[in-house]
């Protein structure tokens, strides 16, 4: 009796937990159907007065379907590269025989801690230097960089704990290593993969200040940059179109999120990053 | 076999293209900057080379100190409060009936999703000072002179940000670790099961210990994330009032964008990245009982 | 686990890697701006039929900014410079759009033509990035067109570096009120500091936010209240403050920062006061919560459309014997406007275009805003309000016009520190003292070159 009474308690208390971490949803669409004044008025509430223009007005201020398009390149660009290269080399520091592999691993480590916002100007240099400036590749190849750490710690973590039996029956079977990794190796290690995708979708979606200085052009600017004309404090104080804007920015990251939801967890729960 | 795994050739074209873009963008541009730590540089020209003093004016400035006061605080809240809870919000899940867990799962991650700017928009909203969520619920109950100017305070300010911080990844952690604990062979609990240990004696003694590897993965994350905040602090009071939440990136941008001293903007990111190391070696030495892989 | 000296070893190794990959290319971030320009003259004269590339990095923080490049120069543009292609770069604003421009420079990637204010503009000029425009400037008599000829007037060393509508020399902050709310409330326009005070106090009695400023960043005070406050008691302090002749210890300035102080212990301004931004607080006066708003005239036609009930108050003195009407600050700074970097292909060009976006910036004023401007349009403007006109009566009735301390004369490093002290300002608890005794090292390097 003592412990069902516990087990509601707490039942309460998570759906409690988890309907906060849905407040900012509701809050966000609620304010894209308020009037200027009211947002003040009545911050929280249910519109006294829904207002359905705020969508058309904010969209008419920027090209919504271009900005997602780079978006979108940006980020499976990213993915892809980071996921790539982080795989490969996650595999060969954790199974292949070379003097310097830890060097190399506790070298690459270095990128968690090396904050983006210092180094933006050799950055913006050396993409210039190398002829990728106002290209898509320009932004990716720095994200990709940049994701590349924590990839690799992750992934790292995770080739340790896979039994070499399998890469030991690949090699009866005849193949070279190249054939091992990517026909054996990585359709094993996919929840891992799964995972990597979602953290780096939502990092690279969601970047504003390298997307800021690097994408100048206007035809390559993702999402976040196009947004600026909203998200400024001075003078702009249509809290109604910052509403919409951010709610339409946020639809595409919530979809992906809602369809992938379960692989997401499945593989989370396959045991990516942990044993 | 092990032919294959010492191969230089594969060694190579599985490790290069990776250590080649790691070391273009991301270590290569240190090199400038440590140079041009030592210049008297406003972005926009070099006016000489001063040796040592913008470190030297930047480790006896106040405002750096508190900066860092700052950020480990952030950190503190995040790893010592935010950690334990996501902790116990996966322990708790993980007995939940279906229903409820899958809820919990869906809207756990949610905050981690959108971007920081509609999060720190809206905790601005919800520290307002009157019409803002919690004063309104503080004076509702009566506890009117608990009602403060969060986000305009000296005193509370930096812990108000770190809430928001917190709770955004909160979610996000605590599935993590639910992942962990979902992976833990049920065999474990059998002999608990039998013993009839309670949820907290399993707890502690077994699924704890077993989620060594994504305590200590997500340990090191929150640390290093929490070290480089910027955004929040960005968002929600610019740094203010006065230079009360400035953490350490802030203050480097502060210095090299609005204060135009690109030189000693770049001697804290030179400081800064060297902090960010000892932090890991503290992190090795006295928090995780095996060594952290980094 | 980590190894400090394999790390060190590696960032060495690293470091020879680095130098290679980058071919050599710009190993510091100065030395590219010091690197000479290309520019050759012969590329200047391009002929009209030939497309002429141009980027242009303006602001998009602020509603006028985006008004004007997009209703004005971007329409306009293919009408009267048709071989010009223009590759528009938003570069939000403060200190983002300060970053944008300096990592552009620091590349050797500049803009061909960009806005910039005063204490950036100098930077800008002072590392030899902008161009001379007087030539262009004189060949093409865009100068004859300006009623106040110091707006266009060369710099020190007889060079033009900007050119400007000269909207903002009119513009000057007011303390706008709501007349129906003072009337409700029996109050009488103040006419002295003191009575200011007392009119918070009543206003704060009954439940009304007295006066609401930006207070985020310390934007207000920053912006004007510590100038208005100082013109308040002895106008001469503020024009010595302009020219040098006089620093933050001045018992004047003291006073000024002890009556911000004051304001904000009566509770003259809302709750959060540090945490305010411009939108917010504009909304606070326009929807009746605050009785007063401390802002400049550019907002004039947005108040008078969302309270018709606006008028305003000369700010009121603070000393006996000082006529409030007589002295007036004025937000228009020499080095505010239209820049042309010295890297750009086709300086005539690019000088035109500047020239061009003035011109369409002074438009936007004279027909949008209806406010003056330095420059001469042919555009006459019509239907100015009464409003609008008192305050231009008021503005030239005014005997002595000082310039904005901020607009005009502090340089980047002191707007900083102004910026965090005036934000402790707003807090209450932060001394007149402690903020002298902050600020007075800044400013004695405010005029190094």
């Amino acid at each position: 009796m003592k412990q069902k009474v516990i087990n509601r308690i707490i039942k309460i208390t998570l759906i409690i937990i988890g309907l906060t971490f849905l407040f900012p949803l509701y809050w966000m669409v609620n304010l894209s159907f308020k009037s200027k004044s009211e947002v003040y008025d009545n911050p929280f509430g249910l519109p006294k007065e829904w207002v359905f223009n705020n969508y058309g007005d904010a969209l008419e201020k920027f090209n919504f379907l271009r900005y997602l398009s780079n978006s979108v390149i940006y980020s499976i660009g990213t993915i892809i590269i980071t996921i790539l290269l982080g795989s490969m080399f996650a595999y060969c520091v954790s199974r292949m025989n070379w003097r310097f592999k830890n060097t190399a691993l506790t070298y690459v480590s270095l990128g968690l801690i090396i904050p983006v916002q210092v180094v933006i100007i050799p950055l913006l240099i050396m993409v210039k230097n190398i002829g990728l400036k106002d290209t898509h590749l320009g932004l990716i190849l720095p994200y990709s960089a940049f994701a590349l750490s924590s990839c690799i710690l992750m992934l790292y973590a995770f080739f340790r704990t896979l039994p070499r039996e399998l890469e030991e029956a690949a090699c009866i079977d005849g193949c070279n290593i190249y054939q091992t990794f990517f026909k054996v190796i990585l359709p094993t290690i996919k929840p891992a993969l799964a995972t990597q995708f979602a953290l780096i979708f939502m990092n690279t979606y969601n970047e504003f200040f390298l997307a800021f200085i690097l994408a100048a052009d206007d035809s390559i600017r993702p999402l976040p940059v196009g947004l600026l004309n909203f998200f400024v404090s001075i003078g702009v104080s249509h809290w109604g179109q910052i509403g919409a804007a951010m709610v339409i920015t946020s639809i595409p990251t919530v979809l992906v999120y809602l369809v992938g939801n379960e692989q997401i967890e499945n593989a989370l729960t396959a045991g990516a990053i942990l044993k | 076999m092990n032919k294959n795994y010492n191969s230089k050739l594969a060694i190579f074209i599985f490790a290069f293209p990776t250590l080649i873009l790691f070391t273009a963008f991301v270590v290569y541009p240190i090199i400038p900057e440590l140079i041009i730590s030592f210049q008297n540089n406003d972005g926009f020209k070099n006016m000489g080379y001063i040796g040592l003093d913008n470190y030297r004016s930047i480790l006896m400035s106040a405002t750096f100190w508190k900066s860092n006061a700052n950020t480990i605080l952030i950190v503190a809240i995040s790893t010592c409060v935010g950690l334990p809870i996501s902790l116990l919000l996966a322990l708790l899940m993980d007995r939940q009936t279906e229903g409820v867990r899958r809820f919990f799962k869906l809207s756990s991650v949610f905050p981690a999703v959108l971007s920081v700017t509609v999060i720190g928009q809206m905790w601005i909203a919800i520290y307002e000072p009157q019409w803002g969520v919690i004063n309104s619920v503080l004076r509702s109950i009566g506890l009117n002179n608990l009602a403060l100017e969060w986000l305009s305070d000296k005193r509370t300010v930096v812990i108000a940000i770190a809430v928001a911080f917190l709770w955004q990844y909160i979610g996000l952690n605590a599935l993590l670790f639910y992942t962990g604990i979902k992976s833990i062979p049920k065999t474990y609990y059998e002999a608990a099961t039998i013993d009839g240990a309670s949820f907290l004696k399993t707890s502690i003694k077994i699924t704890i210990p077993l989620l060594q590897d994504v305590t200590k993965y997500l340990l090191v994350l929150s640390v290093l994330g929490c070290m480089s905040q910027f955004a929040h602090v960005r968002i929600m009071t610019a740094g203010g009032p006065g230079d009360a939440s400035r953490t350490v990136i802030y203050e480097l941008y502060y210095r090299a964008f609005s204060a135009s001293d690109y030189g000693q903007g770049c001697a804290i990111a030179i400081i800064f990245i060297i902090e960010c190391l000892l932090f890991t070696l503290i992190i090795n030495k006295f928090v995780a009982r095996e060594k952290v892989e980094f | 686990m980590i190894k400090l000296k394999k790390v060190a070893s590696l960032l060495l190794s690293a470091a020879v890697v680095a130098s290679l990959a980058a071919c050599g290319g710009g190993n510091t971030a100065s030395d590219s701006s010091v690197s000479s320009s290309t520019t050759s003259t012969s590329q200047a004269s391009a002929k009209s039929s030939e497309k002429v590339n141009l980027k242009f990095l303006s602001l998009s923080a602020d509603d006028n900014r985006n008004k004007i490049r997009e209703n004005y120069i971007k329409k306009n543009i293919e009408k009267d410079m048709p071989n010009v292609v223009v590759e528009y770069d938003l570069g939000g604003g403060g200190d983002d759009y300060a970053n944008k421009l300096k990592t552009y420079n620091a590349s050797g990637d500049m803009p061909d033509v960009w806005f910039s204010e005063q204490n950036l503009s100098s930077v800008v000029i002072s590392a030899g990035n902008a161009l001379d425009l007087a030539p262009y400037v004189t060949k093409t008599g865009f100068d004859k067109k300006f009623t106040m000829k110091e707006v266009i007037a060369p710099d020190a060393d007889g060079k033009i570096y900007c050119v400007q509508p000269g909207a903002d020399q009119y513009f000057t902050p007011r303390l706008w009120y709501h007349k129906d709310i003072f009337t409700k409330n029996n109050i009488q326009v103040p006419k002295t500091f003191d009575e200011l005070v007392k009119v918070c106090e009543t206003l704060k009695a009954k439940g009304i936010t007295p006066i609401s400023i930006v207070g985020k960043g310390g934007w207000s005070p920053n912006l004007h209240m510590l100038q208005t406050m100082i013109m308040a008691e002895d106008p001469q302090v503020a024009v010595d403050l302009t020219n040098n002749k006089t620093d933050f210890s001045n018992p004047v300035v003291k006073n000024a920062l002890g009556r911000i102080q004051k304001l904000v212990k009566v509770g003259a301004f809302a709750p959060g006061i540090t945490n305010i931004d411009y939108g917010p607080a504009v909304e606070m006066y326009t929807s009746n919560k605050a009785a007063m708003l401390a802002m400049f005239t550019w907002e004039l036609p947005n108040l008078e459309k969302a309270s018709p009930d606006t008028d305003f108050i000369v700010w009121p003195s603070a000393k006996e014997g000082v006529d409030a009407n007589a002295a007036i600050q004025y937000w228009g700074a020499p080095l505010s406007g239209y820049l042309v970097s010295t890297k750009t292909e086709n300086p005539e060009v690019a000088a035109q275009f500047a020239m061009f976006c003035a011109t369409q910036d002074a438009l936007f004023y004279n027909t949008e805003n209806k406010s003056m401007t330095a420059l001469d349009t042919g555009v006459k403007i019509e239907g100015m309000s009464e409003l609008a006109k008192k305050n231009l009566d008021q503005f030239n009735a005014a005997t002595l016009k000082i310039p904005s301390l901020w607009s005009a004369i502090y340089n980047t490093r002191m707007s900083a520190e102004i910026t965090t002290l005036d934000s402790n300002l707003l807090t209450g608890d932060y001394s007149p003292d402690e903020f002298i005794k902050a600020i007075n090292p800044i400013w004695a390097k405010n005029f190094d070159k």
